[in-house]
């Protein structure tokens, strides 16, 4: 069974990134790929699972040997590319975990991945915020409002202008 | 993620580089490319016939590296901040609009110029090749044609060194960039 991860496998994703240009350059690179952007909106959607992706990680490290560079190398770090703008708790977890390491094996998806980190915290995001309200909040007597539309700015009287008429005209 | 990895530690690989005003550069020095990044980087050459291939891909350095810390480590961290380190401290300038190129000099690709943002590369010019020649109507460089400069530069990494023409690069499909010439000449 094949799932959007696939996509950034590193023989499919070492054709559109033949190269690797410095790391500020190929973060944006791989987020122009469509392999990229269709794993990011498959996390968001919760296409691709948690389960899913620490699967994808654990069988791309298995190729992981001291000395050697990582043939997956590109790949962790176009995960990294399409978890930056996911919220998800794991995709922090994979972020972090992977910009903190400090291995010859794998010097571009660290690179990568502290991009975007930096790009993710740089991003204004609407969050779900919880409060917590006291009981004497709860007990509070509450009476209902009425809320009237705001008027739209073709309707609105120019106040403004109407005030200056008001000063002309009293002028003279 | 990556407990096995981060039990390994620092397994990176650096020297110590400086400016010529001592100024630490952070570098690594990479391990050599995998099959797969030799065989990738021979399809990618196959696309410029007109490349002429110096060295085969190979490990250890960058471009940057290349360029000012000659072959022995590689620039990745902070590439602009550092790259514009090193111009300064170095004695590098910017060459004045209608002052000759010469061999030796740097020909630097950038996203943004105004301000400076975003280096893709960096590259030592190599050769200066006249139109006429690159035509193949005359050997030699004649003193009425355009002279186009040639740059020897090292792609990424992973790759090999190669002499191209200054706008025979790839970074990525459809990479708006602008070259800019430094020199160390006073």
């Amino acid at each position: 069974m094949t799932t959007p991860l696939d996509l950034l496998k590193p023989e499919i994703l070492s054709e559109s990134v033949p190269i690797l240009p410095p790391p500020a350059i190929l973060r944006r690179a791989l987020h122009r790929l469509a392999s990229v952007r269709t794993v990011h909106w498959a996390v968001r959607r919760g296409t691709v699972s948690e389960s899913m992706v620490r699967e994808f990680v654990a069988s791309m490290m298995s190729e992981f040997r001291r000395g050697e560079q990582l043939p997956a190398d590109i790949t962790l770090g176009a995960l990294a590319a399409s978890l930056e703008a996911c919220r998800q708790e794991f995709a922090e977890e994979y972020l972090c975990d992977l910009a903190r390491l400090r291995l010859a094996e794998m010097p571009m998806s660290i690179r990568v991945a502290q991009e975007c980190l930096q790009a993710r915290y740089e991003r204004p995001i609407n969050d779900v915020r919880w409060f917590q309200y006291s009981a004497i909040a709860d007990s509070r007597p509450t009476r209902p409002i009425v809320v009237r539309p705001i008027p739209s700015p073709s309707v609105r009287p120019n106040r403004v202008s109407n005030h200056k008429y008001t000063l002309a005209s009293g002028a003279k | 993620m990556f407990e096995a990895q981060r039990l390994l530690g620092d397994t990176t690989r650096s020297i110590v580089l400086q400016t010529r005003a001592g100024g630490k550069i952070v570098n690594e020095i990479t391990l050599p490319p995998t099959p797969g990044q030799i065989k990738d980087r021979e399809n990618l050459a196959k696309k410029f016939p007109a490349w002429e291939n110096r060295k085969p891909p190979t490990g250890g350095y960058n471009c940057a590296g290349h360029v000012w810390a000659a072959r022995r480590t590689g620039i990745f961290d902070d590439f602009d901040d550092q790259v514009m380190t090193i111009l300064k401290d170095d004695g590098y300038r910017l060459l004045a609009v209608g002052e000759e190129l010469k061999r030796g000099d740097l020909a630097l690709y950038w996203e943004f110029l105004s301000p400076r943002k975003n280096l893709y590369h960096v590259g030592m010019i190599f050769d200066l090749r006249s139109t006429r020649e690159l035509l193949g109507l005359e050997s030699a460089a004649s003193p009425r044609s355009a002279l186009i400069p040639w740059v020897l530069s090292k792609p990424d990494a992973f790759s090999g060194e190669i002499l191209h023409h200054e706008r025979h690069v790839y970074f990525y499909p459809d990479a708006k960039y602008s070259i800019e010439y430094w020199t160390d000449r006073p």
